[in-house]
């Protein structure tokens, strides 16, 4: 669908986005956070199993998954998707809390005080990559309010995807003064959202093309 | 003076509740968790200030906004949102809000909030 200059534009401006989102997470976590830069793939399903993507990101064992559903001329869902013992230092560094308790992936609990504030902190993010499609595009999308839940991988499981839609994937690492954090982010998008982004990247190109 | 917050996460209320007492010993913070309850509240508590998220379950913070500028163009409204979109921010400012703060609500954002309610803004 993208030629490769068009995809080249398109890693280029998820870069950004990606930037935005690592720039808003070090204001709510207070620290600095650098972002590795994301390997970006974009693929069409066909019942895609996404355990085909388990040694680029999508390890065996328990994972927060959120995800938000976007709506307008540019419509999908975007899913971020990081190890649930990461989840609970998230959580502390936010709340301002100091734990020395190295955690597994077996030993987590989440309160529902822990969920409000993952919610909030995936928000944020979701806001920072989708919203500047927003601006880029120049239209106004509205959101669902973003879920959030444990998702458990294991090699038993079949995740399939809807068949014919399209799929960004974004394996990214957001690094915490003393934490790593291997964060995937998909982005799911509707064909008219695609064609919408195409020529959007097409103006951008001008002359170029 | 009474300020009503609100947002689905009960950890932003507490946030926001937590650097307003800080600020204004004197205040009275009543919360809800959704526009519906946020607008009844409005009409019962008449706070100086509502200090609102967008993105909520049911009637959302934008719904709201109008629906409480159609009643009251003077009551003073914040609006503390994660959405950075440029049309959003033009179409809640034509509503005449006090303030359009951008999450996350960190120290800047808590300082950007104290001014605007002691400016009276």
């Amino acid at each position: 669908m993208f030629s490769p200059i068009q995809k080249d534009v398109l890693i280029e401006l998820l870069n950004i986005h990606i930037g935005q989102a690592a720039s808003v997470l070090s204001e709510m976590l207070n620290q600095r956070v650098i972002l590795t830069i994301p390997e970006i793939e974009l693929i069409t399903s066909d019942n895609l199993n996404i355990l085909e993507f388990v040694q680029l990101g999508f390890s065996i064992g328990q994972k927060i998954i959120s995800s938000i559903k976007f709506e307008s001329k540019f419509e999908g869902m975007a899913y971020l998707v990081f190890p649930i013992e990461k989840a609970k230092s998230l959580v502390e560094i936010c709340l301002e809390k100091v734990t020395t308790e190295k955690l597994d992936d077996s030993s987590i609990t989440l309160t529902d005080l822990d969920f409000d504030v993952l919610k909030e902190l995936c928000n944020i993010v979701f806001n920072s990559l989708i919203g500047e499609f927003g601006n880029l595009l120049n239209l106004k999308i509205r959101y669902s309010v973003p879920d959030i839940n444990i998702l458990c991988i294991s090699t038993n499981k079949n995740y399939s995807l809807p068949p014919e839609i399209n799929i960004l994937i974004l394996h990214t690492k957001f690094l915490l003064i003393n934490n790593e954090i291997a964060a995937t982010i998909l982005v799911t998008l509707s064909t008219n959202s695609i064609y919408l982004l195409i020529n959007k990247i097409n103006e951008l190109l001008g002359d170029l093309l | 003076m009474k300020i009503l917050v609100i947002d689905d996460s009960i950890f932003m209320q507490k946030l926001v509740e937590s650097s307003l007492e800080k600020n204004f010993p004197e205040v009275i913070i009543i919360t809800a968790d959704n526009g519906e309850d946020g607008f009844n509240l409005y009409q019962i508590e008449k706070p100086n200030y509502i200090v609102t998220d967008l993105l909520m379950p049911g009637m959302d913070g934008i719904e709201l906004v109008h629906k409480i500028r159609d009643f009251d163009k003077e009551v003073k409204i914040i609006v503390i949102t994660a959405d950075i979109q440029k049309t959003v921010r033009d179409e809640i400012e034509r509503l005449q809000v006090s303030a359009f703060i951008n999450k996350p609500f960190n120290e800047e954002k808590v300082i950007q909030l104290i001014k605007t309610i002691r400016s009276g803004n």
